[in-house]
């Protein structure tokens, strides 16, 4: 008998039997099941698919990465649902439950919580950890700076459209920069607006002598990423 | 009274990623409300209509995702003690896994 997806052919067998609707009079009490439980014997799960869903990410190359970096539970649990938003972006058919869970970050953790998800989703984190790599010396540090970017994304993480104002978001962005000086700051663009993000990035790196820059092209986003110089430099510092 | 008839024939015991026996797993997609309903009960909780409360009487929240869990889309699994009842979504599943390990 061959394995099914959790590992063991059995739940196979048992899902069929309950959707064949099989009962049994002579079968375990719900005093039973609740001894099972309480036991660790027993669970009762609803959807297969979000089950194995949860499994294969675990299991994926960009999060067995990313869980070395993120410890933190909240920014864990929330990119996690960053990389099953993305998972899920492509499929007609998942649009509900992507409504769903988005009601359900937005419940437990608001907006921050929202844009947090969606910066795994677009890949941000996915260009953001590369440049920091290549950028300080110790696995710590760049666990500490990737975890700071992503529960400070949302003032670190600009998403541009394709209309926005170009000289007033430079303006902006060149103000924090120079004011809060934060190790990392990303512009994210998609489609049509990568021609106002690269012009606003433009604008930063003429305006800032203290930042670096990375480009990562990604599915036809654009994310660039702008490094404060003394960790790219590796400062003794970091 | 809705019984899975398979539960004797179950899987062989294997270990879970925190070194647990591996609960058997049962969909309670298919099990009728009433069963739910009484299950909830005798783990303490209660009921009013679709909504799940708490032993105190409070609406019940999802710890992972901060919702109200409705008896329609729960899943109970094992926790410290008791049970823990769970809103079927993913964030709620990661949150268990990052917690409890990967029982499934």
């Amino acid at each position: 008998m061959s394995e099914g997806p959790f590992g063991r052919t059995p739940i196979e067998e048992f899902a069929a039997g309950l959707a064949r609707g099989t009962f049994e009079a002579t079968g375990p009490s719900v005093k039973e099941y609740a001894t099972l439980l309480f036991n660790r014997k027993l669970a009762f799960i609803g959807r297969r698919d979000y089950i194995l869903e949860v499994k294969a990410q675990r299991e994926s190359p960009e999060w067995l990465i990313f869980r070395e970096f993120v410890k933190d539970e909240r920014l864990s649990l929330l990119a996690q649902m960053g990389l099953t938003l993305r998972d899920w972006e492509s499929d007609p058919a998942r649009k509900k439950d992507i409504e769903k869970l988005r009601y359900r970050i937005f419940t437990k953790y608001g907006e921050e919580g929202v844009h947090i998800a969606q910066v795994v989703q677009s890949r941000v984190l996915t260009g953001v950890v590369p440049a920091v790599l290549g950028s300080v010396n110790s696995m710590q540090r760049a666990a500490t700076l990737i975890e700071s970017f992503l529960k400070d994304s949302f003032r670190l993480c600009r998403f541009v459209q394709e209309k926005d104002p170009m000289a007033a978001i430079a303006r902006a962005v060149g103000d924090h920069l120079s004011v809060n000086r934060p190790p990392l700051f990303v512009l994210f663009a998609r489609g049509a607006a990568i021609k106002t993000c690269s012009t606003i990035a433009k604008r930063l790196i003429e305006a800032t002598q203290e930042y670096a820059h990375q480009v990562h092209d990604l599915y036809g986003s654009r994310i660039i990423v702008l490094i404060r110089i003394d960790l790219t430099s590796r400062h003794p510092a970091f | 009274m809705w019984l899975p008839v398979a539960l004797g024939v179950m899987m062989s015991a294997t270990s879970t990623s925190r070194g647990h026996e591996r609960p058997r797993i049962v969909s309670l997609r298919e099990a009728p409300k009433a069963f739910k309903v009484a299950l909830l009960k005798e783990l303490g909780y209660g009921v009013d209509g679709n909504r799940i409360l708490t032993p105190t009487g409070e609406k019940y929240l999802d710890p992972a995702s901060g919702v109200a869990v409705s008896v329609d889309n729960m899943i109970i699994l094992p926790g410290e003690s008791p049970p823990i009842v769970l809103d079927d979504s993913p964030m709620s599943l990661a949150w268990y896994v990052g917690k409890y390990g990967d029982i499934f």
